[in-house]
């Protein structure tokens, strides 16, 4: 009896240990990785701007980039992206502009009272595009975790 | 509390050595037939404890149990509900009833007045709704403020449990039981994933520990016999 009591009262104190932290992968940032459409090998581009549905802000790279971060609306169902990039069309450099429309489902979380809620977007997919070739989702959550979410070959 | 409970068990069981002057025939309750003796009702003090000294929690649980022998059935009932002020100036409140059926083994063999050190299992099923108001902030799309709410969620949670009861003064006892709550399943939680759920605790965890204090009052459906006493030739 005195073990069975020691042992209740050792796995009660150990469910003070296992408070939750606030170490949340839940993010709204899409990882997007850029690849040769012919050799399937990491591309480098350099955007002059990236406009984003939902917001007036426009991104842009300094540097041609094989990778790329771009925030989702997060309180959205989906975002439009409109790439502007420099690439080589018949051996001649030209400005070419894409979009992409990505849809998600997203799921609120509430981590613990003084961390707050999160909102996780999953089911990640490509609904809409003007990329010749259609790009690939290889990771369909978003998450701080990932290394890419989709592959656009250009 | 706990202490009291186990020094009135061995205060219990020291009277006894003392006063026997004859040799009784014990029960054995590995021997008794299988038939229903007697019912328990009671409730939980903590969670009336909880329910008047803590801000988030308000609660009841009424338990009770039939002693068919060695096997004790048992169900519990209550209602449940929590408050959380969240971070960012957002709040989390839930408010639903749960139940939990199951049955217990006496461990104790030898024990003229039933007292129990006990295992067991309970299937727990909680019925529940869930608000909650959340402020997100992003850095891109500005603040949002939404108001979000589960309506008909319903879960299911299994426990292992362990405990004693002990009789303290003629039909009244007292007990705790300790459970290890396990395995909660829910649906209904389309707007926000549960996070609270009534009866288990926290959805996030995969297991929970719950502690019940509890008081009951038996109710005898047959008068016990008591032992016959052999006197020594």
């Amino acid at each position: 009896m005195r073990f069975f009591l020691a042992g209740i009262i050792i796995l009660l104190l150990s469910t003070c240990l296992s408070e939750p932290d606030c170490l949340v992968t839940a993010t709204n940032n899409l990882r997007i990785s850029l690849k040769n459409g012919g050799t399937g090998t990491a591309q480098k581009v350099l955007f002059s701007s990236i406009k984003v549905s939902g917001t007036s802000a426009t991104f842009f790279s300094t540097d041609s980039v094989t990778a790329l971060i771009v925030p989702v609306d997060p309180f959205a169902a989906r975002t439009t992206f409109k790439f502007q990039y420099g690439t080589v069309l018949n051996s001649k450099p030209v400005i070419r502009t894409d979009s992409i429309t990505v849809t998600y489902a997203t799921q609120i979380v509430i981590i613990s009272p003084s961390c707050g809620a999160a909102i996780y977007h999953t089911n990640l997919a490509v609904s809409a595009t003007s990329f010749v070739i259609e790009p690939k989702v290889v990771n369909s959550q978003l998450s701080t975790r990932a290394t890419s979410n989709i592959e656009i070959k250009l | 509390m706990l202490c009291l409970l186990v020094q009135i068990t061995f205060a219990q069981k020291a009277e006894e050595q003392d006063s026997v002057t004859v040799k009784d025939r014990k029960p054995d309750s590995l021997k008794v037939k299988f038939y229903p003796r007697s019912f328990r009702v009671g409730t939980d003090l903590l969670s009336i404890i909880k329910s008047h000294t803590q801000k988030t929690f308000s609660g009841w649980e009424v338990n009770g149990d039939v002693d068919c022998g060695k096997i004790y059935f048992s169900v519990d009932y209550g209602s449940w509900g929590r408050t959380y002020d969240l971070s960012n100036a957002g709040k989390y409140e839930n408010h639903g009833t749960y139940w939990r059926l199951g049955g217990d083994i006496n461990l104790l063999k030898k024990d003229p007045d039933r007292n129990m050190f006990f295992v067991g299992f309970r299937y727990g099923r909680s019925s529940y709704n869930e608000l909650a108001t959340i402020v997100l902030t992003d850095k891109y799309f500005g603040d949002i403020q939404k108001q979000i709410s589960n309506d008909a969620v319903t879960a299911g949670w299994g426990e292992l449990t362990a405990g004693i009861r002990v009789k303290i003064w003629k039909e009244f006892w007292m007990g705790y039981t300790a459970r290890m709550k396990f395995a909660p399943s829910v649906k209904g939680d389309d707007e926000i994933k549960s996070y609270d759920i009534p009866g288990y605790g926290q959805n996030a965890k995969g297991f929970y520990w719950g502690f019940n204090y509890q008081i009951f009052w038996r109710v005898p459906f047959v008068k016990q016999k008591k032992p016959t006493p052999t006197f020594p030739k």
